[in-house]
C-alpha cells in the first residue's frame, strides 16, 4: 500500500504548510483569526462525526475519516464566506458514503441534521435539506476534482504496533488515529507518517518507549515528527479550551462563522 | 459542452449513453460517457463516482483507457454529466466477432501474446494501486482500429481494496469470467479474482470463444470443474467450508494442451497457473508479467503503444 501511494493522486495532492497559511484569505479579510478557522473547522469535524454516530448502523468510522480530509481539502481552496461549513460538512459526509461504498440516502443524512438541531445538541446548526446536499455534492466533487480515494493509515499503524509486540497501545493509538482527522496532518503528510506519528503520540500517553518500532519503519523521522506537532497542537488547543464548555463553545464557533456569514 | 460535435451513439448503459465525438478545436475523436444526475434523490451516481475517482488515480497507465476530463452541464434544464474519454474504436469482444469466432479463426500468436501483455500490465496497474476491477471481460477492453493496442476500461464496479472492512457485493462479474471462490461464496475476495477473469479472457482469445460459457451459478462452477478438475481439500485448501460448497460430481483434470493445442509450452504453463484454485497461490499479475510466455514479446514496443501523448 505504501508504495502505490506514492503516485497517488492522495500524495499529489499533500500541500506543503506555506500553502496552508494562504488559504481562507477571504474569510481573514473580514476579521476571522487562524486559530478561529482552526476551531470552526473542529467543531464542524465533530459535528459531522456525530452526524455518523447517530446513524451508527450505516456509516463507518472509515468513512468518517474519509469526509473530515474532503472537508479540509474543500477549504483548502473555498472560503467560510462562499460556501457554508455547517452544511458542506453534512455533504461531505455524504459524498464519502458514496465513495466509501456505503451509500446512505441524502434524507437519512437531513433527518439527522434535524434531529442534532431538535435535541439541543447543535442548537447553532440549522438542518439542512436534500436540495444542498446534493448542490454542494457537485461543488465538492468540482474542488476536489473526483480525487476521492483516500488511503488508510490504520492498518499500517496495526501492523507496525503488531510486529514490535506493542499491541498494548493499540486502543490509545487507535483514538490518536481518529483524533488526526481534527488536525491539518492528512492535507501535509503521507498515512505512513501519520501511522508511526500516531504510534508515537500513543507512546508519550502510555509512557512506553516506541522508538525502536519507528526508527525501523520505512519512513521520514522528520515527517512523523511533524505529525507528531500536529497532534500536540491539537490536544494543547483542547487543554486550553478545556474551561469552555461544549455550549460555550459552540457559541463560539457560532461566533466565529457569522462573522463570516452575517447573523 | 461546445467544443464537442457529437458523431453518433456507440453505446447505452444502466446510467445514460455513450457517444462518439470530435473536439471541434483538435479534431481529436473521444467517447462522452453521459450521466444523468437524479438532483431530486441521490444526486451523482455511486458507480460514476468510483469509476472517475479510480481512474482520477489509474489513468497513468497506458493500459488503462484515459480519462481526459469531466464536464458538468445543464441539458434541457437538467444536471448532467459528461465523462470524456479518449476514443477506441472497438472493445475486444467485438474485436474477435469480426476476424470471426471459433479456433478456425486464429489470431496470429504474436497479437494475442501482445494482448495479454497489455490486459496483465493493466491489471497489474490497478492491483498496485490498491484496485480490483470486478469485472474483466472481453467487453470492457478496449481496442483500437488496428488491434494492437488495449486499453482496460469499465470501472464503475472497481474498489479500492485497501481495507477489507465489510465483505463485498455478490454478483458482480460477468458469470462466465467469475473466479471460483465467488461462485462459491467467500465473502472476502482478493485481487485474484480479477487473474481468473484474466485466465478466462487468455483462453477465449486463443480459441476464439468463451472457454466456460455458464448460464447459471451451477452451471459454471460445473464447466469450471469438467475441464480443471472437481477441487478438494488437496487442491484448494479450506473449499470444503466455502459457503455454497456442496457434494459436486467428481471430474480429473483434463490436460489443457488438449484444449489448446496451438498454445506453446510457456502459454500453458502460465493459464494452467492463472487458473490455480486457491486464490492464495493464484499467480498475481506482477508475477504473470515477467512469466516466460512473455520473453520473446517486444516489450519496448508494446509498452510504447498509445493512441494519445500521455499528457494532453
Amino acid at each position: 500500500m505504501a508504495t502505490s501511494f506514492e503516485e497517488s493522486s492522495h500524495r499529489r495532492l499533500l500541500v506543503t504548510r506555506a500553502d496552508l497559511c494562504a488559504t481562507h484569505r477571504l474569510d481573514r479579510s473580514k476579521g476571522l483569526l487562524q486559530s478561529e478557522i482552526e476551531s470552526v473547522k473542529i467543531f464542524l469535524i465533530r459535528y459531522l462525526t456525530d452526524i455518523a454516530k447517530e446513524s451508527s448502523t450505516y456509516i463507518r468510522c472509515r468513512v468518517v475519516s474519509t469526509a473530515s480530509v474532503y472537508f479540509k481539502r474543500f477549504y483548502l481552496v473555498k472560503n467560510f464566506s462562499e460556501f457554508d461549513p455547517r452544511a458542506v460538512a453534512p455533504a461531505c459526509l455524504y459524498l464519502a458514503c458514496k465513495a466509501e461504498e456505503c451509500q446512505v440516502q441524502a434524507k437519512l443524512i437531513v433527518h439527522i441534521t434535524h434531529k442534532l438541531y431538535a435535541n439541543g445538541k447543535y442548537p447553532f446548526i440549522a438542518p439542512i435539506d436534500i436540495k444542498q446536499i446534493l448542490d454542494l455534492e457537485l461543488a465538492i466533487l468540482e474542488v476536489l476534482d473526483f480525487n476521492l480515494i483516500i488511503y488508510s493509515a490504520a492498518a499500517e499503524m496495526m501492523q507496525a504496533l503488531q510486529d514490535a509486540k506493542l499491541e498494548g497501545l493499540a486502543r490509545t493509538a487507535w483514538g490518536v488515529l481518529n483524533d488526526s482527522f481534527l488536525t491539518n496532518a492528512w492535507l501535509l503528510h503521507s498515512p505512513s507518517a501519520i501511522a508511526f506519528g500516531c504510534i508515537v503520540m500513543a507512546g508519550m500517553i502510555a509512557q512506553q518507549d516506541v522508538l525502536a518500532c519507528v526508527q525501523e519503519a520505512d519512513v521520514s523521522m522528520n515527517e512523523v515528527c511533524n505529525v507528531n506537532g500536529e497532534l500536540l497542537r491539537l490536544y494543547s488547543q483542547e487543554l486550553n479550551g478545556s474551561s469552555m464548555t461544549d455550549e460555550a463553545w459552540h457559541a463560539a464557533c457560532h461566533r466565529y462563522i457569522c462573522m463570516v456569514r452575517g447573523w | 459542452m461546445d467544443q464537442y460535435e457529437k458523431l453518433e451513439k456507440i453505446g447505452e448503459g444502466t446510467y445514460g449513453k455513450v457517444y462518439k465525438a470530435r473536439e471541434k478545436n483538435t479534431g481529436r475523436l473521444v467517447a462522452l460517457k453521459k450521466t444523468r444526475l437524479e438532483m431530486e434523490k441521490e444526486g451523482v451516481p455511486s458507480t460514476t463516482l468510483r469509476e472517475v475517482s479510480l481512474l482520477q488515480m489509474l489513468s497513468t497507465s497506458n493500459h488503462i483507457v484515459k480519462l481526459l476530463c469531466v464536464e458538468h452541464v445543464q441539458e434541457n434544464k437538467k444536471p448532467v454529466l459528461y465523462l470524456v474519454f479518449e476514443y477506441l474504436s472497438t472493445d475486444l469482444k467485438k474485436f474477435m466477432d469480426r476476424t470471426g469466432r471459433g479456433p478456425a479463426n486464429r489470431l496470429p500468436d504474436g497479437l494475442v501474446k501482445s494482448f495479454m501483455y497489455q490486459l496483465i500490465k493493466g491489471v497489474a496497474h490497478c492491483h498496485k494501486h490498491g484496485v480490483m476491477h470486478r469485472d474483466l471481460k472481453p467487453q470492457n477492453l478496449l481496442v483500437d482500429e488496428d488491434g494492437e493496442c488495449l486499453k482496460i476500461a469499465d470501472l464503475g464496479l472497481g474498489r479500492a481494496f485497501s481495507i477489507p472492512i465489510k465483505t463485498y457485493t455478490h454478483e458482480i462479474v460477468t458469470l462466465w469470467y467469475r473466479a471460483p471462490e465467488v461462485l462459491l461464496g467467500c465473502s472476502m475476495y482478493s485481487p485474484a479474482v480479477d487473474m481468473w477473469s484474466v485466465a478466462c479472457i487468455f483462453a477465449e482469445i486463443v480459441r476464439k470463444e468463451p472457454l466456460l460459457p455458464g448460464d447459471s451459478e451451477w452451471q459454471q462452477l460445473l464447466h469450471i470443474f469438467k475441464l480443471l478438475g472437481t477441487p478438494n481439500e488437496e487442491t484448494w485448501p479450506g473449499v470444503t467450508k466455502l459457503k455454497d460448497w456442496h457434494a459436486f460430481p467428481q471430474w480429473a483434470p483434463q490436460d489443457l494442451r488438449t484444449t489448446f493445442p496451438h498454445l506453446d509450452i510457456h502459454g500453458i504453463n502460465l493459464m494452467q497457473r492463472m487458473f490455480a484454485y486457491d486464490p492464495i497461490t493464484r499467480l498475481s499479475a506482477k508475477e504473470a508479467i515477467a512469466h516466460p510466455y512473455f520473453d520473446d514479446l517486444d516489450k519496448v514496443t508494446v509498452d510504447a503503444y498509445d493512441t494519445i501523448p500521455a499528457h494532453y
